[in-house]
C-alpha cells in the first residue's frame, strides 16, 4: 500500500469518481485486515486516510483565504 | 378556413401543389416555438387540427387527389412529384399526434392513400420510396399505441409482408445502401407489430433483418431496441422449458445475430491505435462507444434469456479463428489485427461474464489465461498491454467483471487475483488514459477479493 500511495500520486487527488473508488477499495482491505491483524490494520489506516486530508486540508486552506477579513475587504 | 383554401386550391395541378404547401405548413408550424402565439390560440389551433384532420383533410383532400391521380392528364414527372407531395403531406399530418379515432376506419376512408404508399414503395423513384417508407413506418408507430384503431390497417401490413420480404431482399441484392436503411425501419416497425407472434413460433421477418444488418451498418442503430425487446420478452416467460421451447425458433437467427453483433462491436485501426493517445471519453470516440453501450446491453439481454454459455461457444470459435498462426504473426499490421480481434472478444465475454450463472465459470479459463498472457510483460519485453491501452483498458474492463463472478460465486483464485490486481494497479500511473477504468476494477477486487488480497498489504 505503501508503494501506491506515494506522495507523488496522493499530490494528483481530488475528490473525482476515480479517486473515491481507490478509497472505498483501501477500505474494504482495511475492514478485512482489522478483522485479522488490528496491529497492521492501525498501519493501514494513516495511509488511506492521507489522500483524504490531503484534498481537505487545501479545501479548508481555500474556504479560510476567500473569507479572510483582508480579502473580503478587496472584493 | 380548411374548406375555403381546398374550394380555393383545386381547380388544376399547380393548385394542388399549393394546397398541399400550405397543409405541410399548417401540420409541421404548429409546434414552431419561433412563432410566438398565446397558448390559448395554439390549443384551439390544436384541436382545429384534430376535428378537421379526419373528414377535411384525410378523406376530401388526400384520398380525393390519389384518387384522381390516374384521371390526370400530365407528364410521368409531374405525376411522381404528385405522388411525392401528397405523401409527404399526408407524413405531416400523421406526425401529429392526432386522436387514434382519425384511424379507426382507415383501410375504408383513405384506403387509395395506403394503396399510393405500398405502390411507391416499389417504384424506382428514390425520393418516393423514401417518403413511402417514411409513411409507413409513421403509420406502425402510431398503431403501436392504439392496436385497436389500427387493426384493419395492420391486417393489410400483415398481408403484405411477404411481398415486403421480397422487394427488400431485391434491395439486399442491388446493394443500395440508403434504400436498405429505409426497409430496415419498416421491418423493425414489422417486428414490434409482430413481436408475440414471433416469439411464439419464429418468423422469416427476422431473417430479413438479419441480413438488412449484414448489409447496413446503420441498421444497427435501427435494429438495436427491436433485438432487445424481443429478448427481454423471452427472458420473461417464466417457465424455464417453454423458455426454451421458444428459443429453438430463433437458433439459426441467433448466431447470425450473434456473430454480427461482436463484428460491430470490433474497434477500427485508427481507433484502435488513437486510444494510445486519447481518452475512450473524447468526444471523437462518441458515437462508436454509445453504439458498443447498445450492442453491450443486447448481449447481455441474449445472455438473460438464452444463458451466457449458448454465446459462449460462438465467441470460443471466434477466439481460435483469431489465434490461428499466431505464433507465425511478427509483422507489426498482423499483431494490431490479432489484437483488434482480441479486445473485441474480450468485450464481449465481458458481458457475458456479467451474466454467468455458477458452475459456468471454469468455461472461461481460456479467456483467463489468455488475459492473463496478455497482461504479462516478458523479460524486458513489454506486454500487449503495455503497447496498447485499448488492450489494457479492455484487459481491466474483463478482470472487473471476472471478479465480480468469482466473488458472487466464492470462487478461489488467490493467484490470478494478485496478479491482476498488479496490473490494475499499473493503470494508476496514467491519469489521463486509464486511471477511471483501473480505478473502479481496483475497488470491485478490494470489494470482492478482500480476503486473497488483505495478506499482501503488509
Amino acid at each position: 500500500m505503501a508503494q501506491i500511495l506515494v506522495p507523488e500520486f496522493i499530490s494528483t487527488w481530488s475528490y473525482a469518481d476515480c479517486y473515491r473508488d481507490i478509497v472505498t477499495g483501501f477500505s474494504f482491505l482495511v475492514d478485512r485486515v482489522s478483522q485479522q491483524d488490528l496491529q497492521r490494520c492501525s498501519t493501514l489506516v494513516p495511509l488511506v486516510a492521507k489522500p483524504l486530508l490531503v484534498p481537505l486540508n487545501e479545501a479548508i486552506m481555500e474556504v479560510h483565504e476567500r473569507t479572510c477579513a483582508d480579502n473580503l475587504e478587496e472584493g | 378556413m380548411i374548406s375555403d383554401i381546398t374550394l380555393a386550391f383545386s381547380g388544376d395541378i399547380e393548385q394542388a401543389f399549393c394546397l398541399l404547401r400550405i397543409l405541410k405548413y399548417m401540420a409541421e408550424d404548429c409546434d414552431n416555438e419561433q412563432i410566438v402565439v398565446e397558448e390559448s390560440i395554439k390549443e384551439s389551433y390544436y384541436n382545429f387540427l384534430d376535428s378537421h384532420a379526419r373528414t377535411h383533410i384525410f378523406k376530401n383532400i388526400f384520398t380525393q387527389w390519389v384518387c384522381n391521380l390516374h384521371s390526370l392528364n400530365v407528364e410521368p414527372a409531374k405525376l411522381t412529384f404528385l405522388q411525392n407531395r401528397l405523401m409527404d403531406t399526408f407524413l405531416a399530418w400523421i406526425r401529429l399526434a392526432l386522436p387514434a379515432e382519425v384511424f379507426e376506419n382507415i383501410m375504408a376512408e383513405n384506403r387509395p392513400v395506403v394503396d399510393l404508399v405500398f405502390e411507391q414503395l416499389a417504384s424506382g423513384d428514390d425520393e418516393n420510396v423514401q417518403v413511402a417508407a417514411n409513411c409507413l413506418v409513421e403509420l406502425m408507430k402510431s398503431s403501436r399505441l392504439a392496436k385497436n384503431n389500427f387493426a384493419s390497417f395492420l391486417d393489410l401490413v400483415f398481408a403484405k409482408q411477404e411481398a415486403l420480404q421480397e422487394l427488400t431482399l431485391r434491395v439486399i441484392a442491388s446493394g443500395d445502401c440508403e434504400r436498405a436503411e429505409q426497409f430496415t425501419n419498416i421491418f423493425v416497425e414489422l417486428g414490434f407489430a409482430n413481436m408475440d407472434q414471433i416469439i411464439a413460433s419464429g418468423s422469416p421477418l427476422l431473417e430479413v433483418l438479419i441480413a438488412l444488418l449484414a448489409m447496413e451498418e446503420s441498421a444497427c442503430f435501427a435494429q438495436l431496441s427491436f433485438w432487445r425487446n424481443l429478448f427481454r420478452k423471452i427472458s420473461k416467460i417464466p417457465d424455464p422449458a417453454d423458455r426454451l421451447i421458444k428459443l429453438q425458433h430463433f437458433e439459426g437467427v441467433l448466431v447470425k445475430l450473434i456473430t454480427l453483433v461482436v463484428q460491430r462491436t470490433k474497434m477500427d485501426e485508427a481507433t484502435f491505435l488513437a486510444l494510445n493517445r486519447q481518452s475512450v471519453l473524447s468526444s471523437e470516440f462518441e458515437e462508436f462507444f454509445a453504439l458498443r453501450r447498445d450492442l453491450a446491453s443486447l448481449l447481455s439481454g441474449i445472455c438473460k434469456s438464452c444463458g451466457s454459455m449458448t454465446i459462449y461457444p460462438i465467441l470460443s470459435q471466434f477466439l481460435t479463428n483469431a489465434l490461428q498462426g499466431e505464433s507465425q504473426m511478427s509483422a507489426a499490421g498482423d499483431l494490431v489485427r490479432l489484437y483488434m480481434d482480441l479486445e473485441c472478444l474480450l468485450f464481449c465475454c465481458a458481458q457475458l461474464t456479467k451474466n454467468i450463472e455458477s458452475g459456468e465459470l471454469s468455461n472461461l479459463k481460456d479467456v483467463v489465461l489468455l488475459v492473463q498472457k496478455l497482461i504479462a510483460s516478458n523479460g524486458e519485453q513489454p506486454s500487449v498491454c503495455d503497447q496498447y491501452t485499448a488492450m489494457q483498458l479492455q484487459c481491466t474492463n474483463f478482470i472487473c467483471t471476472i471478479t465480480y463472478a468469482l466473488g458472487k460465486f466464492g470462487t478461489e483464485a488467490a493467484s490470478e487475483v494478485k496478479q491482476f490486481t498488479e496490473f490494475t494497479l499499473q493503470g494508476f500511473r496514467n491519469a489521463e488514459l486509464t486511471l477511471n477504468t483501473s480505478a473502479s476494477c481496483f475497488l470491485r477486487l478490494c470489494q470482492d477479493c478482500a480476503e486473497v488480497l488483505s495478506p499482501h498489504t503488509e
